[in-house]
């Protein structure tokens, strides 16, 4: 009752959503919570290391407990949140190198592919690595991984 | 990046500088044959009935050093992979020889059939770049080269599917 009257939301609605009868707006839902001493925040998950390697990325994981199967669809929506963790700085060293040597596998041998990440920010990334060494060797693992699944 | 100005430079040194008997695959054929459609990253270059393979796989590095690439771009993976075909032999052409080296490529129909494997979409693009170059040799082997897409057919996923079948509308044109 105080919820309702300090929210200034309905009584048979806050009891609706105890309940979980009710699909709450975002505004209504922030006013219940405001009340609460309590806020919605929203925010990118962390680099999921698990996924990276399902995908085929040459990274080293531990044992692998999903049961997800690497595809088409989400290596494209993993690709569209790296663009993110590489101007967030998210990646270790090693992490930028194999997920860079990934992608430039994807662009050398799955063009049209690739292209549907539509990342400016990765041909540039890959343009200036390409003559690194180990960039090479990673990525020949990479092309092996992604050839299981594409 | 490798391209055929560059191959062409790194044969010359092959050949006065290594001994045996070398085989060139994968996407660097195409650089061999002077095609520049596309650049390479490495060098697929593997040795066979080479008695003094590690000295002269390190030797192959060193040219590569000499003419600005990674020693990394020398790829010999490969060579397991042409260990699996049966009668590989049958199916080399030399490309160039010295006193004491041979360089081979692969012809039509092994060149497929180690591309076909993984039939990325620039695998698939790489073959019909060698088939529309090669098209004598195309036309002799197109029998076997039809059995082998046949085989990989059977087993390649519906996009892989896709992709060769762009290389059996080519030979049947």
């Amino acid at each position: 009752m105080e919820l309702a009257t300090q929210s200034g939301i309905s009584l048979p609605t806050i009891q609706n959503i105890e309940s979980g009868k009710a699909n709450p707006s975002l505004e209504i839902l922030t006013r219940v919570l405001n009340v609460l001493g309590l806020e919605i925040k929203f925010s990118v998950p962390g680099f999921q290391v698990e996924f990276a390697v399902l995908l085929g990325v040459p990274l080293s994981a531990n044992q692998l407990t999903t049961v997800i199967k690497p595809s088409r669809s989400l290596l494209l929506s993993e690709a569209r949140k790296w663009t993110h963790y590489f101007k967030e700085n998210v990646f270790s060293d090693r992490e930028a190198l194999a997920i860079t040597s990934f992608l430039c596998a994807l662009k050398d041998y799955w063009p049209s592919i690739y292209s549907q990440i539509e990342c400016p920010f990765f041909n540039k990334l890959i343009s200036i690595s390409r003559t690194n060494g180990h960039l090479i060797k990673l990525r020949r693992i990479a092309i092996a991984n992604l050839s299981t699944y594409l | 990046m490798i391209n055929s100005k560059l191959m062409k430079k790194f044969v010359a040194k092959v050949l006065s500088n290594l001994e045996g008997e070398w085989v060139v695959i994968g996407g660097t054929v195409l650089s061999l044959l002077g095609i520049d459609e596309r650049v390479t990253m490495d060098i697929d270059m593997v040795s066979i009935n080479n008695k003094q393979r590690n000295s002269q796989s390190i030797k192959l590095m060193e040219i590569a050093e000499s003419l600005g690439l990674p020693v990394e771009a020398i790829n010999q993976a490969g060579e397991y992979f042409l260990s699996k075909v049966d009668g590989f032999q049958d199916h080399l052409i030399l490309f160039a020889e010295s006193k004491k080296c041979k360089i081979y490529r692969p012809d039509a129909y092994l060149y497929l059939k180690l591309k076909l494997a993984r039939s990325s979409e620039t695998d698939i693009s790489d073959c019909l770049t060698f088939l529309r170059h090669n098209k004598n040799e195309a036309s002799i082997l197109k029998k076997e080269i039809h059995k082998l897409l046949k085989q990989f057919m059977k087993s390649a996923s519906p996009d892989k599917q896709k992709r060769l079948l762009e290389i059996d509308g080519l030979l049947n044109l």
